[in-house]
């Protein structure tokens, strides 16, 4: 294989982890301007590289695992570069890059960007890593790595009183989240012996690792081990009832971290949260690890009603964008939950196509609370003469969040609801609170789109700067493009669910795909 | 109920651990709930002691000059339990510096820690 | 009345968690028993015999932390480094170090003679971490020490004396953490230079990717590859780290 091509996931990786000192470094000796200059160069090259992978996991090559230090699983720590992984990291990067682009007027009156820098990059590092990984520990690690920049980015302003208050709430409820992992994978530890996500599943199906051994417990325990899972993650995704930290912490950060926040890390932990449960407890064959997702399913319908509900009584235009996360998040791990294939296939590309449309919404959002100087949605009476360009890209990206066909998330929309149908059983009647929650949440958001195109023209403090709309465009423009071609999306989503509802393949993948010397 | 007196030790673990979560979702002040988060990675760490754990004569895992490896790996402990506890400890306390340096500016702005009076935000 | 309610709904909510997490330990396997994955570690970390799965460090936890799973220290070094940056981003506005004069000679040079014991007992804990217990990390905390206890006994204001002030401690720690972070890319480089196998942060040589840092240096006592060069990045990334941790939030106390 072409070595720049094996190893451009990872480069991609230690990039971020270079960019954050080195923007430190050029912020301390040189200033700012070299700082956004460095940082726009280094995120640029990560997208290149995530494409660069992508092209060669789909067309080229195929999946395969990295060994990290050169030490194959269990020993050491494999990165699976598979279909599930490769277009996340895909789209994690081009997020990165625009709010990149966006953040450099965004910030300008801001103080102190070499941190908001540095720490933006450690969290870009935290999720290819999340993504990519096999090994439940290091899952921990790079929960923490993600988690900790995050929740130091919230209050990035920490003048403003509430920006400090959500940064602490988050703060306390994202690392009980985190430890709450941690005791998990104390307890996998003691019953397999091994923390690599392959060889619980290999193990539960009977497999002796030349290195580890079989079981050391019962598996009866198993569904309190997954259960602590599916709690921690459910906290880290926001999922009903553990989701009250995200309203406050998506609204009260800069406007460039709540699209990474809304768009990417939730989205982010509940992608490894599917990998844990489908490829590390078997769901799919496991009773234990089927525990996982009924719990799943149960949630993600308590989590799409009550923030479909909490949207119609929002008076702030990013907590409304924020409980549309909740909702679509609920959506999410309905699709996961079901356990089909074609539930997979129809999540994970909620997943993709939610992370492009939430995080142009809270960009242009920020635009908007920029020009108009206020949060309330009664302010942005009229803005639409003011601001017409703007509000053409809202407009899109709104019509792309209630699913309006032709859009992106017109298609998953469908194909979740078509997935909880053909599942049979009780799960068909799932239906109905899911149309309900999207009834609801198009109320809100038509209502928000007639008060701005409503009202004369108003005065705004300023007009947003070209980088700010370019970046913006960019975001948009994918999300019609991929809406205009579902075929091509449909086969990213089957491809990527194959990968990850077929544990024995996984299996395959990272433990028996390489020849090395008996221990 | 337990097949040995060895498992004994697991009580404490989930006893400690139970506590601490509680103490985090329950307790009002900021302070008391991230004692509480530490702590609760503390009694993880002790989860993984246990489980790395050789009774008799064990040695710690550091090889003697001139001793057979296959003797050594009967009686040494568990290296990969004292690894995650070293790498959580560090984690510990980059988690307390983070939450320290926001509850101090919380107190700064708000003149309290009680979560129940801090109220700006509705959540 | 509310008092009361609340703690026994807290008293219900132990019981219920502990009786579940006991549940789920009934079936481990009691203290004193060590998972073949560890056995494996130790039986493999310094086989002279064998090599071919070796880390050449006679203490596995140090092998474990910089060759079997390095890539997660790596990381776990990076999260301490968001910790220091927490403190740097609420609290560095506020830092402002005066140099306080005022000490006698006798004092100046007996902190400076103890300053070189603390920082001397600090390297040696991190370079024979591979044969004794420490490492990168606990040689780091020494070494912040060293500083803290000037700036406990002596004053914050003694610190410019000794060359060091905030800016200073944030470009020694990058240049640790370039050394880190250098040590890790090289195999990379070398992969995409060569055309042959070699991963992240691979500190040997292996039967099926050839890149390795050397073992012994010339003389027998020092070994294990890259291990004593990152931690000694790490030593320095932890040690002012810990220093400007300690810098900031005393100067915070002290103006307010």
């Amino acid at each position: 294989m072409n070595p720049l091509l094996f190893q451009a996931p990872i480069l991609a990786m230690l990039l971020c982890l270079l960019g954050s000192f080195l923007c430190v470094l050029l912020g301390m000796i040189m200033g700012r301007r070299a700082v956004e200059l460095l940082s726009g160069a280094m995120t640029a090259t990560t997208v290149l590289l995530s494409s660069l992978a992508l092209i060669n996991v789909y067309l080229l090559e195929g999946p395969y695992v990295y060994y990290m230090g050169g030490w194959p699983p269990p020993v050491g720590i494999p990165y699976v570069i598979d279909r599930f992984s490769v277009p996340l990291s895909l789209v994690v990067s081009v997020i990165f890059f625009a709010t990149m682009v966006y953040s450099v007027r965004y910030l300008e009156k801001d103080r102190d960007v070499k941190w908001y820098y540095s720490l933006r990059f450690l969290m870009q590092a935290g999720m290819y890593g999340l993504l990519f990984t096999g090994d439940m520990f290091h899952i921990f690690v790079m929960l923490e790595l993600m988690g900790l920049s995050a929740i130091l980015l919230v209050p990035f302003r920490k003048e403003v009183k509430a920006a400090v208050e959500a940064g602490i709430k988050y703060g306390i409820y994202d690392i009980l989240a985190i430890s709450i992992y941690y005791l998990s994978t104390a307890m996998i530890f003691g019953m397999f012996g091994s923390m690599t996500i392959a060889e619980i599943s290999a193990k539960l199906g009977g497999y002796v690792s030349p290195f580890s051994g079989g079981m050391f417990a019962d598996p009866s325990a198993l569904p309190v081990i997954v259960a602590l899972v599916v709690w921690s993650f459910a906290i880290g995704a926001a999922i009903v009832p553990q989701h009250f930290w995200l309203p406050d912490a998506h609204s009260m950060a800069p406007s460039s971290i709540s699209a990474i926040l809304s768009g990417l890390l939730v989205q982010v932990n509940i992608a490894v949260l599917a990998r844990i449960l489908y490829d590390g407890f078997a769901a799919g064959s496991h009773p234990g690890g089927a525990v996982g997702l009924q719990l799943l399913v149960i949630l993600g319908v308590a989590s799409s009603l009550v923030g479909a509900s909490f949207m119609l009584v929002q008076s702030d235009i990013k907590r409304l964008i924020a409980y549309s996360t909740i909702t679509n998040l609920g959506f999410i791990a309905i699709g996961l939950g079901v356990g089909t294939s074609l539930g997979v296939s129809a999540a994970y590309l909620h997943i993709v196509n939610h992370a492009f449309v939430k995080a142009s919404l809270f960009m242009i959002a920020g635009v908007f609370i920029h020009a108009t100087g206020s949060r309330e949605i009664g302010a942005l009476r009229g803005i639409s003469k003011a601001l017409p360009g703007t509000s053409l890209l809202y407009t899109i990206g709104t019509l792309a969040a209630i699913g309006f066909p032709p859009l992106s998330m017109f298609w998953s929309k469908l194909l979740l609801l078509l997935s909880v149908l053909s599942a049979g059983g009780a799960y068909q009647y799932l239906v109905l609170p899911m149309v309900v929650s999207i009834v609801f949440e198009s109320i809100a958001q038509i209502r928000l789109l007639a008060v701005i195109y409503s009202g004369e023209k108003r005065e705004v403090n300023c007009h947003p700067s070209l980088p700010v709309i370019l970046s913006i465009g960019i975001m948009i423009s994918i999300i019609v493009v991929t809406g205009l071609m579902p075929g091509l999306l449909l086969e990213f989503g089957h491809l990527a669910a194959d990968d990850l509802v077929n544990v024995s393949g996984y299996v395959d993948l990272v433990l028996k795909s390489f020849n090395y010397p008996a221990p | 109920m337990f097949s040995t007196v060895g498992q004994l030790p697991y009580v404490l673990v989930a006893i400690m651990a139970s506590i601490c979560i509680y103490a985090a979702l329950f307790k009002s002040n900021l302070f008391k709930k991230m004692l509480a988060i530490f702590l609760m990675t503390d009694a993880v760490n002790l989860l993984f002691i246990i489980q790395g754990y050789r009774l008799g004569n064990a040695i710690p895992p550091i090889i003697p000059p001139g001793m057979d490896p296959s003797e050594f790996a009967s009686i040494a402990v568990d290296p990969l339990a004292h690894y995650f506890v070293v790498t959580a400890v560090v984690i510990g306390l980059a988690e307390v510096a983070t939450l320290t340096a926001l509850i101090i500016y919380t107190y700064k702005h708000y003149g309290t820690i009680e979560t129940k009076k801090i109220k700006e935000l509705r959540g | 009345m509310k008092d009361w309610r609340a703690s026994i709904l807290g008293v219900f909510f132990i019981v219920l968690m502990s009786s579940i997490l006991t549940y789920a330990f009934l079936g481990y396997p009691g203290i004193g028993f060590v998972r073949p994955l560890g056995e494996f570690y130790l039986f493999n970390t310094y086989n002279f015999e064998n090599q071919s799965w070796w880390s050449a460090s006679p203490n596995a936890v140090t092998g474990l932390l910089w060759d079997y799973r390095g890539y997660d220290t790596l990381y776990e070094t990076m999260v301490f480094y968001v910790g220091i940056a927490a403190v740097a981003m609420f609290f560095e506005g506020h830092a402002k170090l005066r140099k306080t004069g005022g000490m006698t000679v006798i004092v100046r040079s007996s902190a400076r003679l103890i300053f070189v014991f603390i920082i001397t007992s600090a390297f040696a804990i991190t370079i024979f971490s591979i044969k004794t217990p420490g490492g990168g990390f606990q040689g780091g905390s020494i070494m912040a020490i060293a500083y803290i206890a000037i700036i406990v006994s002596l004053s914050r204001g003694f610190l410019p004396e000794m060359d060091l002030d905030v800016e200073k401690a944030h470009l020694a720690k990058i240049a640790g953490l370039a050394l880190i972070a250098g040590l890790t890319i090289v195999p990379v480089v070398y992969s995409l230079a060569s055309g042959s196998a070699a991963y992240a942060l691979q500190n040997l040589p292996k039967a099926w990717a050839p890149f390795g840092y050397p073992t012994f240096l010339g003389f027998a006592s020092l070994s294990g590859g890259l291990i004593i060069p990152i931690q000694l990045g790490e030593m320095i990334h932890v040690g002012m780290g810990f220093t400007i941790m300690f810098l900031l939030l005393t100067l915070k106390d002290k103006e307010d």
